[in-house]
């Protein structure tokens, strides 16, 4: 086969065709994962404190440092930026806590989420790279949404939480509540 | 066939006073015009229709981000991923159609360019819709990934540079994330085939030069980034190593009658070779050295092997160049590519026996006395003044930086600044009167 018949017109349209079909297929597949987490995964609390800084690729967002970002991992030490698979389960308080980390995905002992170790540390606990630290808005809303964390955390309301959905290690965020209440709800009347 | 257009326009202007003073035949020029044919055009139609191409690609898909980043609240899921479908397809569909048109450069360059933004703006608004945390580098790898096809379905510079620097992107952000930076280096063997292409196809087109450019740039900030403190000098090898392949690549495969701007490597791996002998010059290099040589103590293995594959790779072909232009005789390569990685391996040696960085330090400083020297010997053989030039302000660099960070007395230095700058000047006008000289001569046997 010489190099001539990669110049070949049916050569590139079966070449277009394969590029299409990565190029929308990934988007696709992307969304399919997406859906079945957020259909059929368990939900859990995770409490928050959100910031708001600026990314130029995905607009405006409300960035959420969580509570619970670190493992205990006795007996087990981890490498800074090391995949590792944590257990989730929602605790006495009915907010999410990460009992174990493992290196490799967890049979049998219930959800699991895929993140990164941040650094560990001489007393067995592991920070964790949470991978929801994300909640998109409006650039408009965004602000208004910080706003409205803070005004809810002087009233000492311990009540600011994601609702995430939990599947085969993955984890998509439902909804930012504040005091309890959709942030979206909550800005209606200040909003648009 | 190895003549470019600027040489063939002045290979035919001679053709007619060659002929009327009887050096050639009437039928021989004949058959040099034939055998290379007429002066390729330049279009400076179709080059403008090119440029405003790309801008305008750049632009509409630049802007359809910024659209999509607005994150339309009102729009429930549905909309939001017909939103995030829509450029892309429209994209695709002027891929289909300049793919079975077999539309011209111009329109292939653009619909690479605005097709490589549609689908990261894709990817993007997905990310967005599904509050997808993750940060840019993973949001650039999946991007560069998909968007790499792109550059051979359309053949596109444009997008092979926005390829190039988008992987770049990801290693600068992941630079304190080691072994991930592996990804960048293979990464960047997919735009290979592409350059390689471009290269056979003209060595010193506008094209080539761009991505030569392009990558140059992006493999000189990433090599610095694959390696970490307990490799630090492994770091100097490679950095002088990757210059020096690039002097003599630039040398042996990639000369031709074209200004430097065009010969990228040309220009890269000799400036590269000087900044880091220069460098090698200060202690702080040195000290680092052999402070942290020691068995590269606290290097992690994924750091330690990242670090040898990129010294094998760059220096297996590196050896090989240097026997080629010892056989080609290209010398003034030879002066900044192979004695640089000689003085290199030899200090690295040093400072680590010894743990001192006197000798290492001693040793770049006569590299560059020699590199200096060499280049007037060339400039004064050849009469090339821009070689003598070259080779006097690399001397005037390493007085003028010692003098810095010396004890001499201000008097001591003023005397010496004066007097290169006088031999600057006494060359100068010998040079030039030297010419004028042999131009005269030659003028004396043609009458």
């Amino acid at each position: 086969m010489n190099i001539e018949f990669f110049k070949t017109k049916k050569f590139m349209l079966h070449f277009f065709f394969a590029v299409a079909i990565l190029q929308l297929g990934l988007p696709a597949a992307m969304i399919v994962r997406y859906e079945d987490v957020i259909r059929n995964g368990t939900q859990y609390k995770f409490r928050t404190a959100p910031v708001d800084p600026y990314d130029a690729f995905r607009g405006r967002y409300v960035a959420l440092s969580m509570r619970e970002d670190s493992v205990r991992s006795d007996g087990e030490s981890f490498n800074p930026c090391e995949t590792v698979y944590v257990v989730v389960i929602t605790g006495d308080d009915g907010f999410a806590k990460f009992t174990s980390a493992h290196r490799t995905p967890p049979v049998g002992k219930g959800d699991y989420i895929k993140m990164k170790t941040r650094w560990g540390s001489d007393s067995g606990e592991t920070r964790l790279e949470i991978p929801f630290d994300r909640f998109y808005m409006n650039e408009h809303l965004a602000p208004e949404a910080e706003k409205a964390y803070f005004k809810a955390s002087r009233q000492d309301n311990d009540n600011t939480f994601v609702a995430v959905r939990v599947k085969n290690g993955h984890a998509v965020i439902e909804n930012l509540y504040l005091d309890g209440t959709p942030v979206l709800e909550i800005l209606q009347p200040t909003g648009k | 066939m190895g003549i470019d257009r600027k040489g063939l326009k002045w290979l035919y202007g001679e053709l007619p006073g060659l002929v009327a003073e009887g050096v050639l035949g009437e039928d021989a020029a004949g058959r040099i015009r034939k055998h290379y044919g007429d002066v390729p055009k330049t279009d400076t139609s179709k080059i403008a229709l090119l440029i405003f191409g790309i801008l305008g690609a750049l632009l509409i898909g630049g802007g359809i981000i910024l659209i999509l980043a607005h994150n339309w609240d009102a729009l429930g899921k549905f909309e939001r991923t017909v939103l995030a479908f829509l450029p892309l397809m429209a994209a695709l569909g002027a891929g289909a159609y300049s793919v079975l048109k077999d539309k011209g450069t111009a329109w292939k360059e653009g619909v690479g360019a605005f097709t490589m933004l549609a689908s990261g703006s894709s990817i993007a608004i997905i990310g967005q819709t599904y509050h997808v945390g993750g940060d840019l580098e993973s949001f650039l790898f999946t991007w560069m990934l998909i968007s790499f096809p792109l550059i051979y379905l359309f053949n596109s510079t444009t997008v092979a540079m926005m390829f190039m620097a988008g992987i770049a992107s990801r290693a600068c952000a992941l630079s304190w994330d080691g072994p991930h930076i592996a990804d960048f280096w293979l990464m960047s063997l997919l735009v290979f085939p592409h350059i390689f292409f471009s290269v056979r196809t003209s060595r010193c087109s506008a094209r080539s030069a761009l991505l030569l450019w392009t990558l140059s740039i992006c493999y000189t900030i990433c090599l610095g980034l694959s390696f970490e403190s307990a490799t630090h000098n492994l770091r100097v090898l490679a950095y002088f190593g990757f210059f020096a392949l690039s002097c003599l690549a630039g040398k042996v495969w990639l000369d031709g009658p074209a200004t430097i701007w065009l010969r990228p490597l040309s220009f890269i791996g000799p400036v590269g070779v000087i900044v880091m002998a220069t460098l090698s010059t200060y202690e702080w290099i040195w000290q680092d050295y052999y402070r942290r040589y020691r068995l590269l103590d606290g290097a992690d293995h994924a750091r330690l092997l990242l670090a040898i594959a990129i010294l094998v790779v760059i220096y297996i072909p590196l050896v090989w160049l240097i026997v080629q232009a010892l056989r080609k005789r290209r010398y003034q390569a030879l002066i900044f590519g192979g004695s640089a990685v000689v003085a290199a391996l030899l200090s690295c040696l040093l400072a680590n026996l010894t743990s001192k960085s006197m000798l290492p330090m001693l040793i770049f400083n006569f590299y560059l006395v020699f590199v200096g020297v060499s280049l007037i010997a060339i400039g004064v053989r050849s009469s090339r003044l821009g070689r003598l030039n070259m080779g006097m302000a690399v001397l005037s660099l390493l007085i003028f930086l010692r003098f810095f960070d010396s004890g001499l007395d201000i008097l001591f230095r003023g005397l010496t600044f004066i007097i290169m700058g006088s031999c600057f000047m006494v060359a100068n006008v010998l040079m030039v009167r030297r010419k004028a000289a042999l131009k005269r001569a030659e003028g004396g046997q043609t009458v």
